[in-house]
């Protein structure tokens, strides 16, 4: 999207398509999978519904979400064919929505508790990770999988510091922050067949799945340590997938995924790249 | 009999690949206890990275067309 986030480009082998925010509203979301674009058009005074554009990306054909009236903003997930996003219920509580797109078929789900809410949504063939909070100060926050549609909590997280969660084949990924004046600042975990293992420092809401592995963003750990992504896969190994050419003053972006193939923004002085690979 | 052994090592090679697993199936991994979390040290093997141009704004890309 542009950097005002006034427009989102859409481009395939047979289409293009330029989707505008509008007046009033910036592109929020831009989301890819295999088969289909999802451009969230958000008001900006953050009171009216999301607008949301639902794109085909094998005919080109635009059109409207079907399915529940979103938030506005908020955390969205796109797998597949299957969209999960914000949307209100009854007297204004926090609801999960999910959009099977190729049905324009959509429904209400689960809705957080008064008082309570839910962000950070995860979503890959594995499973759907969510984080949950309270309205305590600080919040205390959960990390959970969808299982029937409804939010449980993982084995293995400290109670209350969690923040990312992603589904893997045998457990999950997750994160805690452990200094809460140190926000960005987090050691994430795995757990694998009823194991758990450290995979050590990394960014705080960069835990991404795509392909067949959890992706997550990894700092520069001192003034010689280039920023790195960081990949577990699989096979329970974990790898450096990606190393900037920076080092010290150097950081990633927030990667994306779309359809198993990721994009990485890294910025530090020996230049800013983006760069894009295939997840194997 | 010897050739039957001889017969039945090569498939069994050939169906653990040489490295002692069955195809398709995943490493046990070596975790530990829940508050005992085995540390995982990290190996180098980095992606077949293309390059994008210079970064602007959020961009999503899959096999056959790209965002942004």
């Amino acid at each position: 999207m542009s950097e005002d986030r006034s427009t989102a480009d859409v481009a395939g082998i047979r289409n293009q398509l330029t989707i505008a925010a509008g007046p009033g509203r910036r592109i929020s979301e831009l989301l890819m999978s295999e088969g289909w674009a999802v451009v969230v058009r958000q008001d900006t005074a953050e009171t009216d519904p999301s607008d949301v554009d639902v794109v085909d990306l094998a005919t080109g054909e635009r059109s409207e979400l079907v399915g529940p009236e979103p938030a506005s903003g908020g955390s969205w997930a796109l797998t597949g064919g299957d969209l999960y996003y914000p949307t209100y219920g009854d007297d204004r509580a926090y609801c999960l929505a999910t959009s099977a797109l190729a049905d324009s078929n959509g429904e209400d789900g689960w809705c957080a508790p008064a008082r309570t809410g839910f962000s950070n949504l995860t979503a890959s063939e594995h499973g759907i990770g969510m984080m949950t909070f309270d309205d305590s100060r600080p919040a205390c926050r959960t990390v959970n999988l969808l299982e029937a549609g409804l939010p449980q909590p993982i084995d293995g997280p400290t109670e209350c510091v969690a923040w990312d969660v992603a589904a893997t084949a045998d457990g999950a990924v997750w994160s805690e922050v452990p200094k809460p004046r140190r926000q960005e600042e987090a050691v994430f975990r795995a757990s694998a067949d009823g194991t758990f293992l450290d995979l050590g420092p990394g960014t705080t809401g960069t835990a991404l799945p795509c392909g067949d592995s959890v992706f997550f963003v990894r700092d520069p750990q001192g003034p010689g340590d280039p920023a790195r992504l960081m990949r577990w896969t699989p096979d329970h190994t974990l790898e450096v997938a990606y190393e900037s050419a920076s080092t010290g003053n150097a950081f990633l972006g927030e990667p994306t995924c779309g359809g198993g193939v990721l994009t990485l923004s890294s910025y530090g002085e020996e230049g800013d790249e983006s760069v894009w690979a295939a997840v194997d | 009999m010897r050739a039957r052994t001889t017969i039945a090592l090569a498939l069994a090679m050939a169906l653990t690949g040489c490295n002692g697993t069955v195809d398709g199936a995943r490493p046990a991994p070596s975790g530990g206890a829940i508050d005992e979390p085995s540390v995982v040290e990290p190996t180098t093997d980095l992606l077949d990275w293309q390059d994008a141009g210079a970064p602007s704004g959020t961009q999503v890309r899959g096999p056959d067309w790209q965002g942004s």
